[in-house]
């Protein structure tokens, strides 16, 4: 079995990108705040037009830990597994996975980029480390 | 803002406890009874003199039971309170909330409780957010709450200052000692040494077992009045002498706070300008401590040591029992029991009362004689922290 995210209202925005493997983001017309989570209203100036933004698809490892043992019946068989916050090149900050790299080659502040891998009917941001 | 005209005007006058640690069988809502009326006994009052009652969080009831609603415990308990109130999220503001009331006149005695069955009811740590099944976007990605999130914190901390399992270990093991002094706590019977800390598993790295919090059945309560009606009630007098809060709010993922400046930091500094004393003036602490590094992070943001130095604060058995100073009297959350913040805060009470038997703060554990305990409360992943300062009259 697999979770899905819940596309809605406010998160679609980023989801439609998904299913296309892009890193769509709402950019704020007034002071050009990428704002992340997806949202109606910017929040550092309540503007409300935005454009949307592809970003490149990179970033560094801000934080992340290994999954040793599985909280939820979905990831019995995916233990061990690495959670990390990626802060991509341009601000935003995404909760994803580490994938396609040695646990051993994971650390914090390493340049990953991003890999679409398919979740149900669409495609989930999850990034790798390179050199 | 001056908040030190509220400085030692009010008190925590009760406390309850319930049987706890794995007791079968038994629903949330029968704990919260239980925590209230030993409370009230404790107190010297009657239920006619509770005119608030505030819950702490309920989580999704485990077992065939209803939810604790403040309604049905206040139903139960047979009072009819002015203000009822109960946080959904982790908002750590009760004795905020409680001093306001009573200040305000609203209230005149205020009935603060949690309770739950989460040990029989096998409530898992990711349930944060009153479901059962995760409905959070992060969990396609495997991320459910607490730990992980937690987890991710301290990692973010061992890359900005010197910290990790070696910091840590010295708090899970001290915080033991002081659970094998109290009868009461879920570990009184096991003893933790560095091996049995680092040989545990890994859960979730840089997390070991023994970072984690317990998982507890049972219930806890206190009662917060005026200092002026304290004075006529059984129990010696324990003042509300600082109080502070900060709600950072950002989801974790998003924020800049897991490594420094936390809730803590600014909760704390409002805390200490109240009570108008600084650090030295402490002579023990119960810090909320969901994980060791919740500890750390706390008593680093308040300013006991400087990042990255707590491998020094709390080695040698520095804040065990004859330590120089005590933290987590009880055992805390990670060896006493689960009460989210009213393990802390009781805890400080019951040790400016006197009441605490072989733990007992002073000559039995070769510590100073309490006067001003330093409690804490964090909520969220982070998110919301509290800061409560108690002092014997
Ligand atoms: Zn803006």
């Amino acid at each position: 079995m697999e979770l899905f995210p819940v596309s809605t209202f406010d998160t679609e925005i980023f989801y439609n990108g998904c299913k296309e493997k892009k890193l769509i983001f709402q950019k704020c017309k007034n002071c050009a705040h990428i704002i992340w989570p997806n949202s109606l209203f910017c929040p550092r100036c309540y503007n409300n037009n935005f454009e949307l933004i592809e970003l490149k698809g990179y970033g560094s490892i801000y934080t992340f830990t290994i999954f040793r043992v599985a909280f939820h019946k979905a990831f019995k068989d995916k233990v061990p597994y690495t959670v990390a916050i990626i802060e991509l090149d341009e601000g935003p900050k995404l909760v994803s996975n580490i994938v396609d790299t040695p646990l051993n080659e994971i650390k914090i502040d390493k340049k990953v980029e991003v890999v679409w891998k398919s979740c149900g009917n669409t495609f989930l941001p999850k990034f790798k480390v390179i050199s | 803002m001056n908040l030190r005209k509220l400085k030692d005007k009010y008190a925590i006058v009760g406390v309850g406890y319930t049987p706890q640690g794995k007791v079968p069988g038994r629903t949330a809502l029968s704990f919260y009874i239980e925590a209230g009326i030993n409370a009230i006994k404790d107190a010297g009052l009657s239920k006619e003199d509770i005119d608030g009652l505030i819950c702490y969080r309920q989580f999704n009831p485990l077992l065939n039971e209803p939810v604790a609603t403040p309604y049905l415990v206040a139903q139960h308990l047979g009072i009819k309170p002015t203000v009822l109130s109960q946080e959904s999220f982790c908002q750590r503001n009760q004795f905020i909330q409680a001093v306001s009331l009573l200040e305000a006149n609203f209230c005149k005695n205020i009935l603060i409780i949690y309770a739950d069955n989460a040990a029989s009811g096998r409530r898992m740590f990711i349930e944060e957010a009153t479901h059962g099944e995760p409905f959070n976007d992060n969990a396609a990605y495997g991320e459910f709450g607490f730990v992980g999130d937690y987890a991710m914190a301290a990692q973010r901390a061992m890359f900005e200052f010197s910290t990790g399992p070696e910091t840590w270990k010295h708090i899970a093991i001290n915080q033991r000692k002081w659970a094998n002094l109290n009868p009461i706590a879920q570990y009184f019977n096991e003893t933790l040494t560095e091996e049995d800390y680092i040989n545990a598993p890994l859960i979730a790295d840089p997390f070991r077992k023994y970072d984690a919090a317990l998982i507890s059945d049972g219930g806890r309560a206190c009662i917060v009045t005026t200092v002026e009606r304290a004075r006529d009630l059984k129990n010696p007098v324990v003042t509300i002498m600082g109080l502070g809060e900060a709600n950072p709010s950002v989801d974790v993922h998003q924020a800049n706070y897991l490594a420094k400046n936390t809730g803590a930091k600014q909760s704390g500094e409002m805390a200490f300008k109240m009570a108008d004393i600084s650090l030295d003036a402490i002579d023990g602490c119960e810090i909320y401590d969901c994980f060791t590094y919740t500890v750390e992070i706390t008593m680093q943001d308040y300013g006991f040591f400087k990042p990255g130095e707590g491998v020094d604060f709390f080695k040698n058995g520095a804040t065990a029992p004859g330590g120089v100073l005590p933290v987590n009297t009880s055992g805390g959350l990670l060896s006493e029991a689960y009460f989210m913040g009213l393990t802390p805060v009781t805890e400080g009470v019951m040790q400016l009362m006197g009441r605490c038997g072989d733990r007992q703060l002073g000559e039995k554990t070769s510590t100073k004689e309490p006067e001003i305990i330093l409690c804490c409360d964090n909520g969220g992943v982070l998110q919301s922290h509290s800061t409560i300062i108690l002092r014997k009259l």
